[in-house]
């Protein structure tokens, strides 16, 4: 009888032990979960948002070459994942500031360097950089390790 | 014989513990002297300076000499600061920062890299600092006394990258400040979702508060709908403004019996539905494109409510009223008054209510008439959560906002010890972030509804939160949006923009609604007479890839004259009302340059072309020439934002573009009759 007690108690102490040896987890920082959750670098998330609002009506949101208007062009915007990696960086962003037609291609895909300012050229460039690889995720989460 | 010992004398009178104490206290003074000395020499600046001139030495010894003046300057060894008096700040970053102005050190180690991007080059450091837009502690001279990190106590710590926005929100006050993601995303939310009603936000108009009049609710939704609606807005209207309220059954029971117990200013329409005809309806909902502003079944226009179940929300003869006159019900609709005969409204309400009945799934309430005895608790519960911020309603005056005053709310001190308690972390963003997306888990009967914002959307809420700050910059060093006098539009044409609510989705000025791409400030001088009077009567897609059409409002042939003669005789720009060329030879070099700049790609000229931009075919009869020739040579001039890049062109290329262009002939197949 005063075996089980003793038995008990220590059991209990060991209890006691283990959960003060446990402390609470940290309360997480929900907010910066929130802005990681954007998988791009700031510079690149600009870039993106300027390639959605200027590029995306023929090159597609991802640069897939799925845009509405591309199967009115010919040329067709070709697919970023196959076709960036032979172009140079100083090249895309050549094309970026004078068009397709300073490669010596069709006229087709538009000088911005008059539009958009160096800082949003820069954006541009960086977002290539991410449409150019491929993404393991599905298409709405290009992969890309922050910073 | 003592007194032959030398050195005697000094000590006489002295005991020897006092010796011991001077010998002690020198020793101290020596060692501390010593200790502060070799403090000072290593103290963290100092050894980043000598890092700094090690790594500058490597550089330029391959490297010609008398690189440039700056290298120069950082090589000096001392305390560097920026004094900036009208913002009270000292900076003393670039101490260890050195290489932050230099391109060349691009890719050097942590505190000598050059500064990212060009921001330097419209944020000067000698006159904006560091901790103006990074935080941060900057009078410090280490690197933990900087508070570079997230640190426990009050200190300001310097700003993550995304919550650097809202400290550019501080001087940039302007809705969507160029550049910005989070920031601008958070505040055109808290413009969209009325916050302004329940909370003092500097900036923010309460003008802008939209939200139905809810006089005579009895009349236009039944009982189950308002309760189903009052217990989770969301389940209806996914994209609806109204937040969730939390309340218990007894306060939903109770509200709705006040609000439908409320009577009606305006009386309804009648109308025999015996001959009503809802396929005919269907047409006509087709014909007036409803779905420019209104969705169904997710998939439409964001400017007005889903009309996916409105025929279980609505009666058929509130319907019928508010078609044939919403600005009757609701004097601040956004709703045009579309010229349609009482029995094309009454086909059309018939439709609606018949073609889009089904009530949402997970909207089941009891559809017993509400307890009268209830409405005197449910005016306390309308009282008490402020429904009368946002709704109108005949007795409950808007004196003062229910919420607490934002102003200053990046700068709010907070109590740690009951959100740790909550397991929630106690910095200011994240306590926002929380506290926008779920009310009750900050605080137990919290007021304010849970509006359902997803983590991106709390992330921005809580970045434009941030920016708001108790000390305001100067002006100087702040920048706003241009103000916007509102102004009425008098006469004929005035009441007839009211009615149609032309700026619901078009803008003059800057006042005025975003949906359509065209401004109102010079169409006079951009389309020809002809073309806007025969337009507003039957407008169709210029932009055969935009899914938003302009709505057939059906103006009467009268009416149209009278907008098309105001917009082309007030609504002018002199500098576009130009001549151009159109000779043969002209032509022909607008058609090379119209090939070599592969304007085909977003244009439709003859058969072939995109759908981006408008189709090019009979345009004569549309542009006016002018203003064809000044938008080729700077688009973005006159619409910022235009997919149209500006190419640079000498006013002879444009214009012979410009007489290209306008030599085009229309198609057989004439786009009016799609």
């Amino acid at each position: 009888m005063r075996a089980v007690v003793l038995r008990r108690a220590a059991g209990l102490a060991l209890l006691a032990l283990a959960g003060c040896r446990k402390a609470p987890p940290p309360p997480k920082d929900a907010v910066q979960d929130a802005f990681r959750d954007d998988a791009l670098r700031a510079v690149e998330a600009r870039g993106h948002r300027l390639f959605v609002q200027r590029c995306a009506t023929c090159h597609g949101p991802q640069g897939r070459g799925d845009g509405q208007n591309a199967y009115r062009l010919d040329p067709p915007p070709p697919d970023f994942q196959a076709s960036l990696a032979k172009l140079s960086v100083a090249d895309r962003r050549r094309v970026v500031e004078d068009g397709t037609a300073a490669l010596g291609r069709s006229p087709l895909c538009p000088p911005w360097g008059r539009t958009l300012d160096g800082d949003e050229i820069d954006a541009l460039v960086a977002w290539l950089d991410v449409a150019s690889r491929p993404a393991p995720e599905g298409p709405k989460t290009p992969s890309r390790v922050r910073r | 014989m003592d007194s032959l010992r030398p050195g005697r004398g000094l000590s006489r009178g002295i005991s020897s513990g006092l010796q011991w104490a001077f010998t002690c206290a020198a020793l101290a003074l020596l060692g501390t002297t010593i200790w502060a000395a070799l403090a000072e020499y290593r103290a963290e600046w100092r050894v980043q300076q000598r890092r700094y001139r090690a790594i500058e030495a490597r550089q330029a010894a391959p490297a010609p000499a008398g690189s440039g003046a700056a290298g120069d300057e950082a090589d000096e060894p001392g305390l560097r600061q920026i004094w900036l008096p009208d913002i009270d700040r000292v900076d003393r970053c670039t101490s260890c920062h050195l290489g932050t102005g230099d391109p060349a050190l691009k890719n050097a180690p942590a505190p000598f890299r050059s500064h990212p991007g060009r921001w330097l080059e419209t944020h000067r450091p000698d006159r904006f600092g560091c901790t103006a837009c990074h935080g941060g502690q900057g009078e410090a001279t280490s690197y933990r006394g900087a508070a570079h990190r997230r640190t426990s106590g009050g200190t300001d710590p310097m700003a993550s990258r995304e919550l650097m926005e809202a400290r550019c929100g501080t001087c940039h006050k302007e809705r969507s400040p160029a550049g910005s993601g989070w920031l601008a995303r958070g505040r055109a939310l808290i413009a969209d979702r009325n916050c302004v009603a329940c909370h003092e936000l500097p900036g923010y108009d309460t003008a802008q508060v939209r939200a139905p009049r809810l006089d005579g609710l009895a009349r236009k939704v039944t009982p189950a709908w308002l309760r189903a609606w009052l217990k989770q807005p969301r389940a209806y209207f996914p994209k609806t403004r109204m937040g969730e309220f939390r309340l218990t059954d007894r306060e939903i029971e109770a509200l709705s019996a006040f609000l439908l117990g409320q009577p009606a200013t305006t009386a309804l329409d009648s109308v025999d539905w015996s001959k009503a005809d809802a396929e005919r309806g269907g047409e006509i909902f087709r014909r007036s494109r409803c779905v420019t502003c209104h969705a169904v079944n997710g998939r439409g226009g964001t400017l007005a409510p889903e009309l996916t179940h409105v025929g279980s929300k609505v009666s058929r003869d509130w319907l019928f009223t508010w078609i044939r006159d919403p600005q009757r019900l609701q004097p601040k609709t956004l709703m045009p008054r579309f010229r349609l005969g009482d029995d094309e409204v009454r086909d059309l309400a018939a439709y609606l209510a018949s073609e889009f009945s089904e009530p949402p799934r997970r909207f089941e309430a009891s559809a017993a008439p509400p307890v009268a005895a209830l409405a005197h608790e449910g005016r306390r519960v309308f009282e008490k959560r402020g429904c009368y911020s946002c709704h109108d309603l005949e007795g409950f005056p808007k004196l003062a906002r229910i919420g607490p005053k934002l102003t200053a709310v990046g700068d709010r001190v907070l109590e740690p010890a009951p959100l740790v308690a909550r397991g929630i972390r106690a910095t200011l963003p994240n306590w926002l972030y929380t506290k926008v997306r779920t009310p009750d888990a900050v605080l137990d009967g919290a007021r304010m509804p849970t509006f359902g914002f997803s983590g991106e959307e709390g992330a921005s809420l809580a970045v434009a939160l941030m920016s708001l700050r108790a000390r305001e910059m100067p002006p100087s060093r702040t920048t706003q949006d241009p103000s916007r006098p509102a102004y009425e539009l008098q006469g004929e044409f005035g009441a007839l923009v009211r009615r149609y609510r032309c700026l619901s989705c078009h803008s003059i000025q800057g006042t005025g609604g975003t949906l359509s791409t065209v401004a109102l400030d010079r169409i006079g001088s951009q389309l020809t007479r002809q073309h806007i009077e025969r337009f507003v009567q039957k407008p169709y897609g210029i932009r055969v890839g935009l899914q938003e059409r302009m709505p057939q409002l059906n103006v009467a042939p009268a009416e149209a004259r009278v907008i098309a003669d105001y917009l082309s005789r007030v609504m002018v720009d002199d500098a576009l009302e130009l001549a151009v060329p159109g000779d043969p030879a002209t032509v022909a070099r607008g058609r090379v340059l119209f090939e070599r700049h592969g304007c085909i790609a977003c244009h439709i000229a003859g058969e072939l072309g995109g759908y981006v931009g408008p189709e090019l075919n009979g345009s004569a009869a549309r542009l006016k020439p002018g203003w064809v020739v000044s938008w080729l040579m700077a688009p973005q001039r006159w619409k910022p934002g235009s997919l149209e890049p500006e190419r640079g062109l000498a006013r002879a290329d444009a214009e012979a573009l410009a007489a290209y262009v306008l030599s085009l002939p229309a198609r057989q197949s004439k786009a009016a009759s799609r």
